[in-house]
């Protein structure tokens, strides 16, 4: 090799480091801001994954953003009608079957299956209203659209993003 | 959140344990230290992953462990005392036919160990053919050959 061609060669071999130095930085950038919104919740398990809907008497708290078989809680406060001592929830079955319930706290009574739903009765001892957490395993990935109801206090809606 | 909390922990925690454990530490790989690894590996990765299977959980926890030696790097570098806590100074055990009876103890060094470093580096095979032996940062030990064995 002579001379002109070995400066030439070497030329761009610096010229590929410099590039290849130029890329990594920038992919560190890329790292470090993932990271952060990581922390932030963006990939569900932080304050940005948290939220919560309140309506009509309802407070449903869930995660925005949750992560396929891996554990994710949705937490409702349902109102109850004071006379009665059991309260009606029921789940979208669609819902219910791509986010796997693995429990239901407290334990409801009965569980029925219609075409359409699970129903779930609970026994509430008279109170106002009652708080439900349901642990679900999501079973698929992308967008699952919640659908809540209860005889006489009407129906939530609410909307999570399942990542892989 | 909390894996990249537990991805960072447990770097940390890492970092702490080796260096207090001293240099020779998994430096030479025999037997036994391989299985050492893989128990310790297999005793963090749950530490590390806890019940999150999914791949989010994988690749966060993998990005937080490569930002943090990066960090780590680029403070190391930046500030040369961090660098000398962290990674340690290198250690000399043998000098010109003298034993450094404190630094072999305290490193936990043999001559032996010595004499395996010579003979796979530089091919010599007796304590009088080695000026000096160093026990490097980290953790392997280096030989510089006496002048008549080079």
């Amino acid at each position: 090799m002579n001379d002109s061609a070995q400066r030439e060669s070497s030329l761009r071999v610096a010229d590929f480091q410099r590039r290849e130095w130029t890329v990594q930085r920038y992919a560190w950038l890329v790292m470090w801001a993932i990271l952060g919104a990581g922390i932030a919740g963006l990939f569900g398990r932080g304050p940005l994954a948290r939220a919560r809907i309140e309506t009509s008497g309802w407070r449903v708290e869930y995660e925005r953003f949750a992560r396929n078989n891996t554990q994710t809680s949705l937490a409702i406060t349902l109102p109850t009608a004071q006379s009665g001592d059991t309260a009606t929830l029921w789940v979208d079955r669609v819902y219910a079957e791509a986010m796997d319930i693995r429990r239901v706290t407290p334990e409801p009574l009965t569980v029925s299956v219609r075409p359409d739903r699970l129903v779930y009765r609970f026994l509430t001892g008279g109170a106002g209203s009652v708080r439900l957490v349901f642990d679900l395993e999501p079973q698929e990935i992308g967008r699952m659209n919640g659908l809540l109801g209860s005889s006489g206090s009407g129906t939530v809606t609410f909307s999570q993003l399942i990542y892989p | 959140m909390d894996s990249i909390v537990r991805a960072v922990v447990v770097y940390l925690f890492l970092l702490m344990i080796f260096r207090l454990s001293g240099k020779r530490t998994l430096a030479d790989v025999t037997t036994f230290d391989l299985v050492l690894t893989l128990i310790i590996s297999e005793s963090i990765q749950q530490a590390l992953i806890g019940t999150d299977n999914s791949l989010v959980n994988g690749l966060l926890v993998v990005m937080t462990l490569v930002s943090l030696d990066i960090l780590i790097s680029v403070l190391k570098r930046r500030f040369p005392r961090l660098d000398k806590t962290l990674e340690g100074m290198p250690l000399t055990v043998y000098h010109d036919g003298r034993r450094l009876e404190q630094g072999l103890r305290r490193e936990r060094v043999t001559e032996e160990d010595i004499l395996a470093a010579a003979r796979e580096l530089q091919g010599l095979d007796r304590l009088e053919d080695i000026r000096k032996a160093v026990i490097e940062r980290t953790g392997r030990i280096t030989i510089v050959p006496a002048k008549r064995a080079q």
